[in-house]
């Protein structure tokens, strides 16, 4: 009874923080030839590809609801990385089927400008893409028009934001509804607003691990490597090993924080070389892989694409050998 | 086999825009008696250029669309019977030799072997054309000319032509416009104003990048007169993108879902 109260809950307490429509929602793998397409049309790389995102932990500030919720954390974003343009998979944040396609189609059309904005620069890059893409795609405009009123429905109220939030929160929004306003705000370390669904995102975007790990590149690199793997089209979230930034939840502790041995992998590879494990099955269960920032996870060689040796191949063994009789 | 003449006209030119010096060089071939190979994508404009040139030099046009079933005897002529006695014909080719006239073989890769060597001695300096079913040997007068054409894309990658009948030719290659002078042209020949025409040259333009990797041809510039036309007719634009570019230009539903995302990106929908 506990636990069918707390799914309730759960359920009831993540539509409301959340804004999401199931029913108008659309799927990358329904769209991504045709966007493909039209980002290469539009003028974009014709090396890249278009993959799907899973959801991303971002930094961004959450809701008084999502933080009740402990929703809002997870948002695909859409990102370049390597030879790959990332989509999400799925988008249902507006309420019409058609709202949320042309909102692949403006994702993409931002994307054919071949920029992947700086994330200290952020507001000002998505601000001069949409200027570029509403300029020479004249047609767009009215989508657009549709597409980012639909969104300021989204952002926070202002006044409910802490204080160091709002003056970017007010530059956002001023920039969605108009992409040529004058705007000189920025978004800074500690100050990441809620995810803008209009925007590119840098790559790769786990600010966190960006945040902390500075100092230490030759992890970072490792991060990058392993998240630009794409997985069977589809791109694992892999990131930096870290005390999250607590003060963002509502409780300090929680126990689902705990690691299991599900989300941890505490791989010792100078030692363990065999690669008899079933990295594979552990991988897929996982939407994430958690790579340790510590100095015993310094190399990491997964088989991901391919089941290992030992599932693929039959096994011959040597047989029975009989003598001979005749 | 179709042949068709133009008829001796004292109206204006018809219109044909000039992209390089391809006017000068062709009129200087014309004069100095050499043949010439034009090579381009579809609907780009040879076949408007030759016969622009034919009229400009004062030239009977003789256009011949090659195919793989045209015979030598198709190009050069054949005895026929009627009124109980066989008489000789002649082919558009001896016809143009005879009357200095320009001869035009449409997608000449398209033709058979046998019928293409018959061009050969006309086409170096002897300039003759021996028939061999009436014995018959023809020199050509210096205002004859031989104009091939064909377009090297895909699907001719193969055949190409044999660099014995290439190098008898003087080549010109032709490709789309620019987008501004195509854009003149979709506005002239179309008769729509030229705001349109620079719209449709614009979406042209980007869906030619699009060639090789999801298209196998590009967007003519024919296709963009068509376009134009319907508009002007009254046909909605996206509908008249849609009969005019995207079907004609690929048979994929996505493709040309895609193509008409990027006509309403340009043009405006809903
Ligand atoms: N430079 C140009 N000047 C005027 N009209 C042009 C020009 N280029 C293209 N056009 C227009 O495009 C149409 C198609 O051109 P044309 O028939 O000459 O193409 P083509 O190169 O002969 O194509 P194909 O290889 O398919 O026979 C013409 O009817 C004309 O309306
Ligand atoms: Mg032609």
């Amino acid at each position: 009874m506990e636990e069918w109260v707390g799914v309730k809950w759960h359920h009831y307490i993540t539509n409301k923080s959340s804004i999401r429509y199931r029913e108008a929602a659309v799927k990358l793998t329904d769209l991504d030839k045709r966007l493909a397409v039209f980002f290469r049309a539009l003028g974009g790389d014709p090396g890249l590809s278009i993959a799907e995102t899973s959801d991303y932990i971002h930094d961004g500030h959450r809701t008084f609801l999502q933080k009740m919720a402990g929703s809002g954390i997870k948002q695909a974003l859409p990102h370049f990385h390597n030879e790959f343009f990332f989509l999400p998979h799925q988008i249902d944040c507006f309420p019409s089927k058609k709202a949320n396609e042309a909102l692949y189609y403006w994702l993409t059309a931002l994307a054919s400008l071949n920029h992947t904005p700086h994330k200290n620069h952020w507001i000002k890059h998505n601000q001069y893409l949409s200027q570029q893409i509403l300029s020479q795609w004249p047609g767009l405009r009215a989508r657009y028009k549709t597409l980012s009123s639909l969104q300021l429905q989204h952002r926070p109220k202002i006044s409910s934001l802490p204080k160091k939030l709002q003056t970017v929160e007010h530059a956002l929004q001023s920039v969605i509804a108009d992409p040529w306003c004058v705007n000189e705000v920025e978004v800074g370390i500690d100050v990441q607003p809620l995810p803008v669904l209009l925007w590119l995102y840098p790559s790769p975007i786990n600010t966190v691990a960006q945040r902390r790990n500075q100092q230490d590149q030759n992890e970072q690199n490792q991060e990058q490597k392993l998240a630009g793997k794409n997985l069977g089209q589809k791109k694992y979230k892999a990131e930096q090993m870290d005390d999250r930034d607590q003060g963002d939840g509502l409780i300090a502790f929680r126990l689902e924080s705990l690691f299991s041995w599900s989300e941890f992998l505490n791989l010792d590879r100078s030692e363990e070389d065999t690669e008899d494990e079933d990295l594979q099955s552990v991988a897929d269960d996982l939407d994430k892989i958690t790579v340790s920032s510590g100095k015993t996870a310094s190399k990491i060689k997964l088989d991901l694409d391919l089941p290992s040796a030992e599932y693929d191949d039959v096994i011959l063994t040597k047989g029975i050998l009989l003598p001979e009789w005749n | 086999m179709s042949i068709t003449s133009s008829v001796e006209q004292t109206t204006p030119l018809s219109y044909y825009q000039q992209q390089n010096n391809e006017v000068v060089l062709f009129e200087t071939a014309w004069r100095n008696q050499l043949p010439v190979l034009l090579k381009g994508p579809t609907g780009c404009g040879k076949t408007r250029f030759v016969q622009h040139m034919a009229e400009k030099l004062g030239r009977k046009l003789y256009t011949v669309a090659c195919h793989e079933d045209l015979t030598a005897s198709d190009l050069i002529g054949r005895h026929l019977i009627g009124d109980g006695e066989t008489y000789w014909q002649d082919g558009p080719l001896t016809r143009a030799v005879r009357e200095g006239a320009i001869c035009y073989l449409d997608e000449v890769v398209e033709a058979r072997k046998d019928s293409i060597v018959v061009m050969h001695p006309l086409t170096d300096d002897r300039r003759i054309l021996p028939i061999d079913r009436t014995g018959e040997l023809l020199h050509a007068p210096p205002e004859f000319m031989l104009v091939v054409s064909y377009n090297p894309g895909y699907q001719n990658l193969l055949k190409g032509m044999k660099p014995s009948t290439k190098q008898r030719f003087m080549s010109m290659s032709f490709d789309y416009p620019s987008k501004e002078l195509e854009a003149e042209i979709v506005a002239k020949e179309a008769g729509v104003d030229l705001k349109l025409a620079r719209l449709l040259a614009r979406l042209a333009s980007h869906i030619r990048q699009l060639k090789d990797h999801d298209l196998e041809e590009s967007a003519s510039t024919r296709l963009l007169v068509y376009a134009a036309t319907l508009i002007k007719s009254g046909i909605p634009v996206s509908e008249a993108c849609r009969a005019a570019i995207a079907e004609p230009l690929s048979d994929d539903i996505e493709v040309v879902e895609a193509l008409m995302q990027v006509m309403n990106a340009q043009l405006g929908d809903d």
